[in-house]
């Protein structure tokens, strides 16, 4: 019976509210315990944030239509992202953010192609635990996806991602990711991958969009070799092909309003340097070799009509990438 | 020589425990408060186990755990203080040496014959390379300037291992029972009893179910200047993995019977490496399952490390899900003692 003493003592002493706010400060300086005094649960939601910001560029490369040659683009991509994340309860998150990405396109005169493909949408999702070992992902992704010229509704697009984590260990997990985009040209997209830690310093990453060999350096420093697939589906304005044909003083009128998926795929070696334990920085260069521009109908509306603008494979570019991610 | 005073102590205040039964109400303090608890299923292996919440302590991580050993309280008490984790390769436990009641240099002997595979030679290549203003293990500034006058002396790191740590380890061991930690064993601000406190304080109804027991240790009693009167019944130190590097630590095991049942906290006080403290609590209960007197034991994994407070959102709740898995690993190589 004696040991039931101190537990209603201390049931006791948290009932009083000035007590309660001062053990709440968080401080656990040695002076401040007593034996009959626990600090209360903290009823506050917890709230993370994460952010990543990374400029790329990629040298020309030469377009073409079919086996015509029209001319040598390079890009540079621009992108930003943050989520705040407060977990409403144990094993639920909610992710809110907003996501910016720029492809700058430097064209060949008379190019039937747009300068510029951007979105910002917002991000509305959560996070969830299935049981000990499967977490899932469920994110909207509403907002504007477009050429930037003369914006309207038809810009608007909100894609649908779902993913899971399958935690079989802690050297090992399975992940699987579906894309649903009604108006890509791939309105849905699964892609299942993998994260193998098959040796101390050794992790097999294979998972899209950014598959990668890791070697851990040491603590702070991971080098790296692997691919990265830029992908994206904008709307194009509805006169965009009235001033984009192919060469000066033509026209496609048939790309006015239409849908244009892009896609940029790179293969190349990096550094992610972890400088302080929230802030990383990633550095990466190598080889583009694929690029490509599907236009076509919006394919809600069901229509075939596509055309595509790449490069042949092999006939790439060299691209070089920076950026810096964090997470408080 | 092992501390088998406070063993045989405990056995016989255990001896005389009534066979308990109201479940509800001697797990009410616990995660699994309210559950509806199978004991037939416990007794035939399984182990529920149940993710904390996100502490207000930036650094801590824990989990709990419920399972039914086939032993009597007794026996699974004393088991936790005697049975050596490194028998058991998937845990990762290089060595585990149980020290004298008074420890000395001679208890440390050990440390000069550890296993030889790349986490250990992350310890020698530490010491080798070892630059006081920048520790790459966790040291104080006083036992950091200890390191840097033996390296001066010479030698190859697995002879400066040997060599270093045992004095380090027993000044840290006798700081710990003296019930007085100084500021001037900070670990870059940190010191790892008051992570302890903190670790204990996360959840009020824990805490108050222990608070009995810890009151009586050098963990508490720090808060005051009483305390401390209870000897603890093991004390170690081990060299264990933690994400590819050894880490080497030292603690002290208290238990005590309650009621009707037995109380253990298992506190690592220092780690050199990875982690800045851990805590494991147990409570053991005996159950009648099929006829069998078997031991139903509710355990609490409690851990600081300064890579926690850096995880944030999914990666937070991703390493609590992993470390329920590690936690049920160490709790199947207990359960695996007693067959």
């Amino acid at each position: 019976m004696n040991s039931k003493l101190p537990t209603l003592v201390l049931a006791t002493l948290l009932a009083a509210p000035g007590l309660r706010a001062d053990t709440a400060a968080g401080t656990d300086p040695k002076d401040e315990l007593t034996p009959t005094i626990a600090a209360p649960q903290d009823n506050g939601i917890p709230v993370s944030q994460e952010f990543t910001m990374e400029g790329s560029w990629s040298g020309r490369a030469q377009a073409k239509q079919g086996s015509a040659d029209l001319g040598t683009v390079s890009n540079v991509n621009t992108h930003f992202n943050y989520v705040a994340s407060p977990q409403i309860q144990d094993g639920i998150l909610l992710r809110f953010g907003v996501d910016a990405e720029r492809d700058s396109f430097s064209l060949f005169p008379g190019a039937p192609l747009p300068n510029t493909l951007q979105s910002v949408n917002a991000i509305i999702g959560t996070d969830l635990t299935l049981g000990d070992k499967i977490i899932m992902r469920a994110e909207i992704h509403p907002g504007i996806y477009s050429d930037f010229v003369n914006v309207g509704w038809n810009d608007f697009d909100c894609p649908l991602q779902l993913g899971g984590t399958y935690l079989y260990s802690k050297d090992f997990q399975i992940i699987f990711g579906v894309q649903v985009d009604l108006k890509s040209d791939f309105p849905v997209i699964g892609l299942p991958g993998f994260r193998w830690q098959f040796a101390d310093k050794w992790v097999l990453s294979a998972i899209p969009p950014k598959p990668q060999l890791q070697y851990e350096l040491n603590n702070t420093t991971t080098l790296y070799f692997g691919a990265d697939i830029l992908n994206g589906t904008y709307h194009v304005n509805n006169q965009f092909g009235d001033y984009h044909g192919h060469g000066p003083s033509t026209t496609n009128a048939q790309f006015n309003n239409n849908i244009v998926d892009f896609t940029e795929v790179r293969i190349g070696a990096g550094c992610l340097w972890k400088f302080t334990p929230n802030l990383s920085l990633d550095v990466s260069a190598g080889y583009m070799p694929y690029r490509a521009w599907s236009f076509h109908q919006d394919k809600i509306d069901f229509d075939t009509h596509e055309t595509t603008f790449k490069n042949d494979l092999g006939s790439g570019a060299p691209y070089a990438e920076a950026g810096i991610s964090g997470s408080f | 020589m092992k501390s088998t005073l406070p063993i045989l102590l405990v056995a016989a205040l255990a001896a005389a425990l009534p066979l308990r039964a109201d479940l509800n109400s001697d797990l009410a303090f616990s995660a699994f408060a309210g559950q509806n608890i199978d004991l037939n299923a416990l007794a035939g292996g399984q182990v529920m186990q149940a993710r904390g919440p996100i502490m207000t302590f930036a650094r801590g991580i824990t989990s709990q755990s419920l399972f039914i050993i086939n032993a009597a309280p007794a026996d699974v008490a004393k088991k936790l203080c005697t049975w050596n984790p490194a028998s058991h390769s998937e845990l990762k436990v290089w060595l585990h040496k149980d020290l004298s009641a008074q420890p000395t240099l001679n208890d440390f002997a050990g440390l000069g014959s550890v296993p030889d595979n790349s986490s250990v030679q992350f310890q020698y290549k530490a010491l080798e390379d070892f630059d006081p203003e920048k520790p790459s293990v966790q040291v104080s500034k006083e036992e950091a300037q200890l390191i840097a006058g033996a390296k001066a002396q010479g030698g190859d790191g697995k002879a400066l291992f040997a060599k270093v740590w045992p004095p380090i380890l027993l000044g840290r061991i006798q700081s710990f029972l003296s019930g007085k930690g100084s500021a001037s064993e900070d670990i870059g601000g940190v010191h790892p009893l008051n992570d302890v406190k903190s670790l204990l304080h996360s959840d009020p109804k824990v805490y108050g179910e222990y608070q009995k027991l810890l009151a009586q240790t050098p963990a508490k009693a720090l808060a005051t200047s009483s305390g401390g009167h209870m000897a603890p019944t093991n004390m170690y130190c081990d060299l264990f993995d933690v994400e590819g590097s050894a880490a080497l630590g030292t603690g002290a095991i208290y238990q005590a019977a309650f009621a009707n049942s037995i109380q253990s906290f298992d506190v690592e006080y220092f780690t050199n490496y990875g982690v800045y403290a851990t805590v494991e609590l147990e409570q053991m209960w005996p159950v009648t399952v099929g006829g069998r007197n078997e031991t139903l034991v509710w355990r609490e994994d409690l851990v600081s490390a300064p890579n926690v407070e850096y995880l944030h959102g999914t990666e937070r709740m991703a390493s609590s899900m992993i470390m329920l898995q590690e936690t049920k690993q160490g709790v199947d190589a207990f359960r695996n003692e007693f067959k």
